[in-house]
């Protein structure tokens, strides 16, 4: 509080509209008082505002007589999403007018992956029924009415097959199962083959930087690296649980994320792979799908939890939470190449198209409103610390389930470590100091 | 039984076991003796006997050492391993070129996606070749190819458009390295040529047009005066941009124009008050006379030509037609001798006071009435005028409103009572006199008559007859008092003192023993006299403020309590990120917006960490081609 002496002024000096004046600022902040009451009066308001206008479900794509499996957002065209679902029917979507612009009857059984070439030109997907297509997209949609259309080539392998994933620079592509396998365009028979261990891999990717190195996941829960050049696996880690899925940053080629069995994400940086650098929790059941921005700032996990959640990739928990009363488990999402759009397939036979702001305006934005969005969201990160504005942000409404089970995991945790305190307590000397999380999650390195 | 038949069984296989490895030994055994020849053996022998044998020794122990490594083969795990342990070492060094492109990225505080050059169009052949077999289709796809083209030329013009702001930029450079010189000499020669050169230039003109070149020579001129660089202060710009750039600005014309009325109209006024008539032809022979001269000052401006701005003209022009409009309505009326004449002028003369708008024609009847109607209810007027003649000449010439107010109340009472007879005794005469005056003392009436209604009662009115310039006197040292800067300060001061005692710690209650040492032999305290206990609060109070922030600020008091209602903008607890308050501080106390920050600055703090765009294609992370080169 201040009090001032005033000073009266004659009204002798009118000043007029004609007048140009000149503005002075004087940059002391002693002489703003209020600077700080008013931005964080600002910030607050751009909090609420931000929650009242989230919308973040655009709308959904359903065409599909089963639960979609597997989807993916073309590399190349912003507009096409390809999906493949348990009757072994695959969609080729036009995402602005939502419709299907190709269905085929592509596989015997399950679809268990697909997968766009970089340059968009060229689709694969990959069947329980042992068998890889690989498809000529603009022939697809040049004969958009033949269900029954013949792949450009037919791949037959031995083994079973899990996902399949395309090569970002060759004509190559990648096959999980119980043989990791490398396929050419050419070659009806696979390029090279890599089994090390027993069981068989759920899931492979090939990193978008650097055309020979596969990250894959296995049923003995771990996560393998391999490196085409050296025709062998590089090393593996092995986990408390076994892992469905896994994203490379496209722009950090160094750094991978799994998706995990017990409701985790971890992050790995594949120079030290014996240990996660980074757990990311917030899931209540197993995470079935990942998948990295392109812009290699966030990533996008679905889960067996009925939920999408969007983490910070340097963040322990997450910054969003998707969730809809008639989406059941999430099997595949995926991310548009320019980061503005999030798309899942789920087990209720739809596939959704989510904002990755959700209070972002879809359209054209003038340069004004840029600017005030710019401003709102700096004053959110400056006044992030605040108790109040922290609250507001941080706060999402969630289904009674996850609520429940949300308080019941944390209650188990805490009686975890208070359990744990007092066996420590009460016989000193007997235990040693706990391993830190990222290694108690590790089982064991295998070179 | 069954247990013995087990062990058996065991001793059994050791048995055989034990057997089949003595077997494999003998075997051995038998093997090393018949291999007697040995090159080794055959070399040592031959060393012995002394023959120089260095070369082929040598060559045999490379051979020995290769047979050696092919003799001991291994296991497919082992081999494995190996093979695994050298994929990650190269995967290890490969890996290592991402690395400084990472750090770049997390280091960098912005990062533009949108910037990346291979921004993908798409083409109709993506979205279906079906096009492609139609005529449309074909056509379609080469004017799209054309587009492309000239898109393509068009960037290369872009180029060349840059080459050409970059000589622009250095001719600017250049330019104003020469505009810097400072030398007088070689202005003067500069300015000589450059009005040669403008003079051969308007020669070659025909006169039509040498007179739009001028024209747009002193427009220049002017807007280069109004600039703000030369508007600083000048009283000559800045009527200039008020009033429409004439010497004598509007306003003063038309303030003077009023000031000429009030001083016609007092004049008239004292003459009537000394004779006690009204010198009507004098009056408006000065009148006269002095609004002439006003008419011509008019006309002239309006010959003149100042600006050439379009606005600031038209503005003059219509200022100028009103001030002209109410100077020839007053010389009209003047000279006619109308008794209106002069109440309209009144009329005007308020509104004028009233607004700055300068509307007269709109209201000016309306103001008339209301003129009107005040002058009817304020009756007193013309009793107070027999008043004046009544009095002593000496009071004559001292008339203020002290002596008016006093008359007036005098007169309070039987007001009413000759409301009537005044009514109609006044003649057309009286009448304009009353609202000469009535215009003078209407505002000073309308000052007291409340406090009067309000403070004084029949007595007080009786004392004030008595002695009213002693009351008066007092009153204005009462007035005068409360003015007082001294007074006020001080004030002030007390009320500062009084907020530093409050700071002060509570003095603990002054019970005796409380506090102190007791027992035998110990003497017992005085108690502080009350001077003592004041200059100790005298003391502890300075060092209250030389604490404090307004201890240099005379006329300010900063109060420096905590506020609860301000604990909402503070952070309860230090995030985990910094080290410590300062860091934290330095860091969130810096303003954002637009109102503290130039909009340069404000921008650049705004600025989000990521740019991406609805419609950029973001590619995964490359290595430059230059780097992947050398790799």
């Amino acid at each position: 509080m201040v009090k001032f002496n005033t000073i009266c002024r004659s009204g002798q000096e009118r000043s007029t509209n004609a007048d140009i004046t000149k503005v002075y600022r004087n940059p002391n902040p002693k002489v703003h008082p209020l600077a700080h009451a008013r931005e964080y009066q600002r910030a607050l308001v751009a909090t609420k505002v931000e929650k009242i206008y989230a919308q973040p479900f655009l709308g959904a794509l359903n065409g599909h007589s089963d639960g979609v499996s597997c989807i993916e957002a073309c590399r190349f065209n912003l507009s096409k999403l390809v999906s493949g679902s348990y009757d072994g029917e695959i969609r080729i979507w036009d995402i602005p007018s939502r419709r299907t612009l190709v269905q085929l009857n592509a596989h015997q059984q399950m679809v268990k992956g697909v997968s766009f070439s970089r340059d968009g030109m060229r689709v694969v997907s990959s069947g329980e029924d042992k068998t890889i297509n690989l498809y000529d997209f603009p022939q697809l949609l040049e004969q958009s009415n033949n269900t029954f259309q013949e792949p450009l080539m037919r791949y037959l392998s031995k083994g079973t097959l899990g996902n399949v994933d395309h090569n970002y620079q060759l004509s190559q592509f990648a096959t999980a199962g119980q043989v990791v396998q490398v396929w050419d365009y050419e070659r009806p028979k696979p390029i090279m083959k890599f089994q090390w261990g027993v069981d068989s891999v759920s899931c492979v990717k090939y990193s978008p930087a650097d055309s020979n190195l596969i990250c894959g996941t296995s049923m003995d829960r771990c996560v393998i690296l391999y490196d085409v050049r050296a025709e062998s696996a590089i090393h593996k880690v092995a986990m408390l649980n076994k892992s469905q899925c896994l994203a490379w940053n496209p722009i950090e080629p160094l750094n991978i994320v799994i998706g995990n069995d017990d409701s985790n994400c971890y992050t790995y940086d594949i120079r030290k792979i014996e240990q996660p650098t980074m757990i990311h929790k917030d899931h209540i059941s197993a995470v079935m799908s990942v998948a990295f921005s392109s812009s290699g700032r966030e990533f996008v996990s679905g889960s067996f939890d009925r939920t999408i959640r969007i983490f910070p990739f340097n963040k322990g928990y997450s910054r969003e939470v998707y969730h809809g009363q008639r989406m059941q488990q999430v099997n595949s999402v995926s991310f548009s190449a320019d980061a503005q759009f999030v798309y899942s397939g789920s087990n209720d036979m739809n596939i959704r198209i989510w904002k990755v702001n959700a209070s972002q305006k879809v359209g054209t934005i003038n340069q004004r409103e840029v600017n005030a969005t710019n401003y709102r969201q700096a004053l959110k990160e400056k006044f992030k610390y605040n108790p109040e504005i922290k609250r507001i942000a941080k706060h999402r409404h969630l289904p009674k389930y996850l609520m429940n089970k949300k308080k019941q995991r944390q209650e188990m945790k805490e009686s975890k470590n208070r359990k744990q305190r007092n066996a420590e307590l009460n016989n000193p000397g007997q235990y040693e100091a706990p391993k830190p999380e990222k290694q108690q999650r590790v089982e064991q390195f295998i070179q | 039984m069954g247990k013995l038949n087990k062990e058996q069984r065991l001793e059994k296989q050791l048995a055989k076991k034990v057997e089949k490895q003595d077997a494999y030994q003998q075997v051995k055994l038998q093997e090393t003796p018949e291999d007697d020849f040995n090159v080794a053996n055959l070399i040592q022998t031959l060393e012995d006997q002394g023959q120089q044998i260095d070369s082929v020794k040598t060559q045999y122990l490379r051979v020995h050492e290769k047979a050696r490594i092919v003799q001991e083969p291994e296991t497919q795990a082992e081999r494995d391993l190996q093979e695994r342990k050298v994929a990650a070492t190269v995967m290890k060094q490969d890996i290592k070129k991402w690395l400084p492109i990472v750090k770049k990225n997390r280091e960098s505080e912005r990062i533009d996606f949108t910037k990346q050059r291979n921004v993908q169009i798409s083409k109709i052949s993506d979205t279906s070749n079906a096009l492609l077999n139609n005529h449309l289709g074909v056509k379609l796809q080469n004017a799209m190819e054309e587009v492309e083209k000239v898109e393509q030329k068009q960037e290369l013009n872009g180029q060349s458009n840059q080459q050409k702001s970059n000589l622009q930029f250095y001719n600017d450079l250049k330019m104003k390295k020469i505009s810097s010189i400072k030398s007088k000499i070689y202005k003067q020669i500069k300015k000589k040529k450059g009005n040669k050169e403008k003079l051969k230039l308007m020669a070659q003109l025909t006169p039509a047009e040498r007179r739009k070149e001028i024209e747009k020579l002193r427009l220049s001129r002017a807007k280069e005066r109004i600039t703000l660089r030369h508007s600083t202060k000048n009283k000559y710009v800045s009527q200039l941009l008020r009033f429409g750039g004439d010497k004598k600005s509007l306003k003063q014309q038309q303030s003077f124009l009023n000031n000429l009325k009030h001083q016609l109209l007092a004049k008239a006024q004292l003459n009537e008050l000394e004779d006690g008539e009204f010198d009507e032809e004098n009056f408006r022979e000065q009148a006269i006379s002095q609004l002439e001269q006003e008419l011509l000052d008019i006309e002239r401006r309006e010959k003149e030509k100042q600006n050439n701005f379009g606005f600031l003209d038209k503005q003059k022009k219509q200022d100028l037609q009103q001030s002209k409009s109410i100077a020839q309505k007053l010389l009209t009326m003047l000279k006619s001798g109308n008794d209106d004449a002069i109440q309209l002028d009144e009329s005007e003369n308020q509104e004028q006071n009233s607004d700055d708008n300068y509307e007269p024609n709109e209201n000016g009847d309306k103001d008339k009435q209301k003129t009107n109607v005040e002058n009817n209810e304020f009756n007193g007027r013309a009793n107070f005028v027999n008043e004046t003649k009544q009095l002593t000449e000496t009071q004559k010439k001292k008339i203020d409103a002290k002596t008016s107010l006093s008359n007036y109340l005098n007169q309070e009472p039987e007001k009413q009572q000759q409301q009537n007879k005044i009514e109609k005794q006044l003649t057309s005469q009286e009448e304009k006199k009353q609202l000469i005056e009535g215009l003078n003392i209407k505002n000073i009436k309308q000052k007291y008559e409340k406090q009067v209604n309000q403070k004084l009662t029949k007595q007080d009115l009786k004392k004030l007859q008595s002695d009213p310039d002693e009351l008066l006197q007092q009153n204005l040292a009462n007035f005068n008092l409360v003015l007082d800067e001294d007074e006020n300060e001080n004030a002030f001061i007390d009320e500062k003192i009084k907020d530093m005692e409050e700071e002060l710690p509570p003095e603990p209650a002054n019970t005796k023993g409380w506090g102190s040492w007791a027992g035998f032999g110990i003497k017992e305290k005085k108690p502080l006299t009350q001077e003592q206990i004041l200059q100790n609060k005298i003391k502890k109070i300075r060092e209250v403020q030389k604490k404090r922030q307004d201890a240099k600020l005379d006329n300010v008091i900063i109060s420096e309590k905590r506020d609860a209602k301000f604990a909402k903008y503070l952070v309860p607890k230090l995030p985990s990120e910094f080290a410590n308050s300062q860091q934290f501080d330095q860091l969130h106390t810096l303003p954002l917006g637009p109102e503290w920050n130039s909009l340069t600055s404000h921008s650049a703090l705004t600025q989000p960490q990521i740019v991406t765009k609805a419609g950029v294609v973001i590619n995964p992370v490359r290595i430059p081609q230059q780097v992947n080169k050398l790799i």
